[in-house]
């Protein structure tokens, strides 16, 4: 079996011959991903339900659909993507050519998490082919069911040259990024992030990090209660809670609460049966060591439990639970809760509430129901956040038109669509001289002069452009 | 103290007065009131600091700034404004844009070789971006350093943008505190301290490095304009300019008219003695010109060599045939000696360049345009300027940063503005229309899969080139289709006008 180097010594080598480079070659092997989903979109899902007992409706659309779109998108794109970018120029360079180059970086590395393990993997290693670089590709060995699979299927369809799979755990994934890349693409935790940005910074590599943080999501003013909660709970028991922009917990007042308990209540019904263990449609945790620590959170929380609250160890199984009459120093607020319990904080005034999200970490995602537009305005001009939806959860990161990525502790760098192509790429700005007007040049050569200086103002101000 | 200073920004920046454009503008005028009113000082400090020219002080600083300025004036209002992006099926109905927003509290490293412009460029691009921003100046051109503390509080507001001054542990302490981005201009060595630093706290970073620019003249080009340009790009601020033309490669055969070139050109720029002249600069410190006339032992220039250690002055200086492994190659000499590499041809010359690390810019001489295009599609650089040097710096409509190790990130422009700002994404939903919503709730089966499948496509028009065809060629035919409907219309009423004047209908 190949060492680490020896995978990168090949894919450097793969790279420095340019095979990357030509539009063909990204196309068809974008192609062939696209292949890759759609010959095994069976195994995908039986991969994803062994890992997380993820539904198949679940997987189809957050794993394979949305991969199949950006696919899409980066096939009818990358002609236009790759084309150079022309700008404006000013009197001194009119006579130039000037534009931006994008050009691949070289060998970069994705690191996959296990909650989203097709999608979180797939989808940045779209942009990173379209921009035309080598990947080095460390799927989660926490999901090891899809781990086996993409290694199993990506040197089939793929260039074996251009993409490889490392597998293997924290140790491995450490020895690897010692190693230098020239991208590093990282989805998962902030403890992580840290160790992979320290690595990062002995070779100067530039990062992305998709992390996560507690999403908040304010209900108040006119709300429809049942529309609101079909939404919420959609979003949060989407993959049993597991989606780094899962609504987290929420805000409202006392009145908001006792309208919303019993519409969650009907929603989990309507959506999940009686019997919410028995339903197909629901996932599990990934790891008992998981489920333990969420169950530690429910033990140890100070909140009243309205909702669900069964749980089953062998079976990694959390009922959807909302508790109430949680404070701000509840176990339940310390750390990303990642699962299927909905804390509710009763504040009276959408004030307070946007006081309490400003003294939290920036999240990826900020969520506010309300049927008052003033109440969304407010909420939207007085938070930061990665992304931000109103009236509804996790839609807003299935738009490829739309840059999906974190601020602050929730991450930093974007990709989704063109800015998937754009992460992975250098901006090389080129400008094209003639050997004519050399008599304009020597404006700027010495001897200095007063009168020199005036004219050089006057010929690279913007402002001259707009007059021509 | 330097606490105290990134605590009342970071108070500042969240009492949210920098959120309304009317102060970022009012910010960018003050700065451009400093600028403008200031000048003379200014030069005066950069004459201490590294015997700056009166007139090198405007072209090499001062016009960047000002064109910043202007251009971020101008274009504020567009560039803060929201931007509407794509939609699908399930979304057709919601406002859904990209919202630029400031991160918070930056810092600005500046570095002393062009204090003025590589710390106020990064800073208006923080100012219009909304972000409070900490100014770091280099202590190395101290006298601009504490120029600009005096001078900042006077024209900007006071706690939104401290300057702090001080040496390495100042900026070590600094570096232990957090903030929402870093800009850093200087060696790749601190680079990385930086980098590690802001590990810590996740902060983003915009490296803005160097490394050795190469410059090709190719054989077949107007050699004694091209020599003219690189002696104006390299020996401009004695050559402390991250982007200058570090070495020179050519083929032997026109190595001799290269040395002639530049040696006739220098004669004009500077006169027969350069130390004479009011033009040309010095090295910044004792350190910098120790290290520079070490990297040339052992080797005889062929132009210039003269130096003169109490001035801290080294003539303007060629060598030739310099061995590709010499010390002169294995680092960035930010001084002005220009080593000249011999190679066989341009494949050699890029192979060459490939070899070493990604530069911050890449310089090509040459006529031919095939073989440019060549050059360019077969290296990488941070930018690259043909037939020319350093231009594609003052250009702000491209943007400018390093690749490798010669940084990360890119600013000048509007570019500075997207660097140092968080790009929202927004979706304004509204509560009604939860019928469609249906399709994605369970219980699942089939139909309903496949109408979220539906609804989630993406994109809503399917713009590729062969759906253009089909809608082209449907719009004729159905054109076509509606003309021959008129025409058969036509003639059928004027048959029928006809038909009825033959039955008399009309008598």
């Amino acid at each position: 079996m190949e060492s680490q180097s020896q995978v990168l010594e090949r894919l450097r080598t793969a790279f420095e011959s340019r095979v990357t480079i030509p539009e063909k070659f990204r196309r068809t092997q974008l192609t062939n991903l696209m292949s890759m989903i759609k010959d095994n979109e069976e195994q995908i899902v039986n991969a994803l339900h062994k890992d997380l007992t993820k539904p198949k409706f679940e997987a189809i659309l957050s794993e394979v659909e949305i991969v199949m779109n950006e696919l899409h998108c980066a096939l009818s794109n990358l002609t236009s993507w790759m084309q150079p970018e022309y700008v404006s120029k000013n009197l001194a360079t009119k006579l130039d050519e000037c534009f931006v180059r994008r050009e691949p970086l070289g060998v970069v590395l994705i690191i996959g998490p296990w909650n989203y393990p097709m999608q979180l993997l797939i989808v940045p290693l779209i942009g990173a082919i379209a921009a035309g670089n080598c990947v080095v590709i460390k799927p989660s060995e926490v999901s090891a069911a899809t781990d086996n699979l993409i290694t199993e299927l990506i040197p089939k369809y793929l260039s074996k040259d251009c993409y490889a799979v490392v597998r293997g755990g924290a140790k491995e994934t450490q020895a690897l990024l010692k190693n230098r890349f020239d991208h590093i693409f990282y989805t998962g935790s902030q403890a992580v992030a840290r160790v992979v940005l320290q690595a990062a910074a002995v070779h100067l590599t530039p990062v992305t990090l998709e992390l996560g943080g507690k999403c908040p999501c304010l209900i108040y003013g006119r709300v429809n209660a049942t529309a609101a909660a079909h939404r919420l709970v959609w979003s949060k028991f989407f993959n049993a809670g597991q989606s780094c922009v899962a609504p987290d917990y929420v805000l409202c007042s006392k009145a908001t609460c006792d309208a919303l308990v019993p519409a969650l209540r009907q929603v989990l019904e309507d959506f999940y049966g009686s019997d919410i263990q028995k339903s197909p449609d629901m996932s599990r945790i990934v790891t008992p060591k998981h489920w333990t620590r969420l169950m530690g959170l429910l033990n140890r929380t100070k909140g009243k439990v309205v909702v669900g609250g069964e749980h089953d160890e062998k079976d990694r199984y959390i009922a959807p639970t909302v508790v109430v009459d949680v404070t701000e120093d509840d176990a339940l607020m310390e750390e990303e809760i990642f699962g299927p319990i909905l804390p509710i904080l009763t504040i009276e005034s959408l004030e307070e509430s946007i006081k309490l999200t400003k003294t939290k970490e920036k999240p990826l995602a900020f969520y506010v129901f309300s049927d008052e537009s003033s109440v969304v305005k407010k909420v939207l001009e007085n938070s930061s956040s990665g992304g931000f939806c109103s009236n509804d959860g996790i839609v807003h990161m299935a738009l490829p038109g739309l840059p999906f990525g974190g601020v602050g502790n929730s991450g930093f760098g974007h990709y989704h669509g063109h800015w998937g192509f754009e992460a992975f790429s250098h901006q090389r700005a080129v400008m094209l001289r003639g050997w004519a007007l050399e008599k304009l040049n020597a404006l700027r050569y010495p001897p200095y002069s007063d009168e020199k200086l005036s004219w050089l103002r006057w010929t690279t101000s913007p402002k001259s452009c707009s007059i021509m | 103290m330097e606490r105290q200073a990134v605590q009342r920004a970071r108070e500042a920046f969240l009492s949210g007065r920098t959120r309304p454009l009317e102060f970022r503008l009012q910010q960018l005028h003050a700065l451009q009131r400093m600028i403008a009113e200031k000048e003379t000082e200014i030069a005066t400090a950069l004459k201490q600091d590294i015997n700056r020219s009166q007139y090198d002080t405007p072209l090499l600083e001062l016009i960047g700034i000002e064109n910043e300025i202007k251009l971020a004036i101008e274009k504020l209002g567009e560039w803060a404004a929201p931007r509407p992006a794509e939609k699908n099926l399930l979304t057709i109905s919601d406002e859904v844009y990209i919202q630029p927003e400031p991160l918070g509290v930056v810092l600005i490293i500046g570095a002393w070789n062009y204090p003025w412009g590589l710390t106020l460029m990064p800073l208006v691009g923080a100012i219009a971006a909304g972000n409070a921003a900490v100014v770091k100046p280099s202590e190395l051109s101290e006298c601009s350093s504490l120029l600009l503390r005096a001078l900042l509080p006077r024209y900007l507001d006071k706690d939104l943008y401290p300057v702090v001054t001080g040496s390495v542990s100042e900026t070590q302490e600094l570096l232990r505190l957090r903030f929402d981005h870093i800009v850093f201009t200087g060696s790749s060595t601190v680079a990385k301290l930086v980098m590690e630093a802001a590990a810590r706290h996740l902060t983003p970073v915009t490296l803005e490095l160097g490394g050795k620019s190469p410059c090709y003249i190719d054989k077949n080009c107007n050699i004694r304009v091209a020599c003219r340009r690189i002696t104006w790009g390299k020996f401009i601020n004695c050559g402390q300019t991250c982007i200058a033309p570090d070495y020179i490669l050519c083929e032997p055969c026109i190595q001799g008219r290269v040395v002639e070139c530049i040696r006739q050109t220098l004669l004009e720029f500077y006169g027969a003695d350069p130390k004479c002249s009011p033009d040309y600069g010095r090295i910044v410190n004792q350190r910098h010109f120790n290290r520079i006339m070490g990297l040339m032992e052992g080797y005889t220039p062929v132009v210039g060599g003269q130096s003169d250690s109490s001035q801290r002055y080294i003539a303007p200086t060629v060598l030739k045939d310099v061995p590709p492994h010499s010390r002169l190659m294995q680092e960035e000499i930010f001084g002005p000696v220009l080593p000249i590499v011999t190679v066989s041809d341009m494949d050699n010359a890029i192979t060459f360049i490939n070899e070493r690390e990604k530069p911050l810019a890449l310089y090509i001489f040459c006529s031919d345009k095939k073989a440019i295009k060549k050059m360019i599609a077969e290296t990488t650089s941070g930018g690259v300027t043909v037939n020319d040097v350093m231009m594609h710096y003052t250009l702000n409509s491209l943007p400018f940063g390093g690749v490798g190790q010669s940084g990360m990130g890119r600013y000048h422009g509007k570019h500075t503005f997207e660097q140092l700002s968080h790009h929202r994404a927004c979706m304004v939903r509204s509560l009604g229309m939860e019928s469609v919503n249906l399709a994605r709730y369970p219980p699942q089966n089939r139909q309903r899969a496949r109408r979220a499948r539906m609804a989630l496509t993406s994109p809503l028009i399917d713009m590729s080139k062969r759906t253009l065809v089909w809608a082209i060629l449907a719009t004729i035919i159905g054109l076509g289709l509606l003309i021959a409907l008129l025409v058969i219309l036509l003639i059928a009423a004027g048959l029928n006008c006809t038909c009825w004047y033959w039955r008399g209908f009309y008598n």
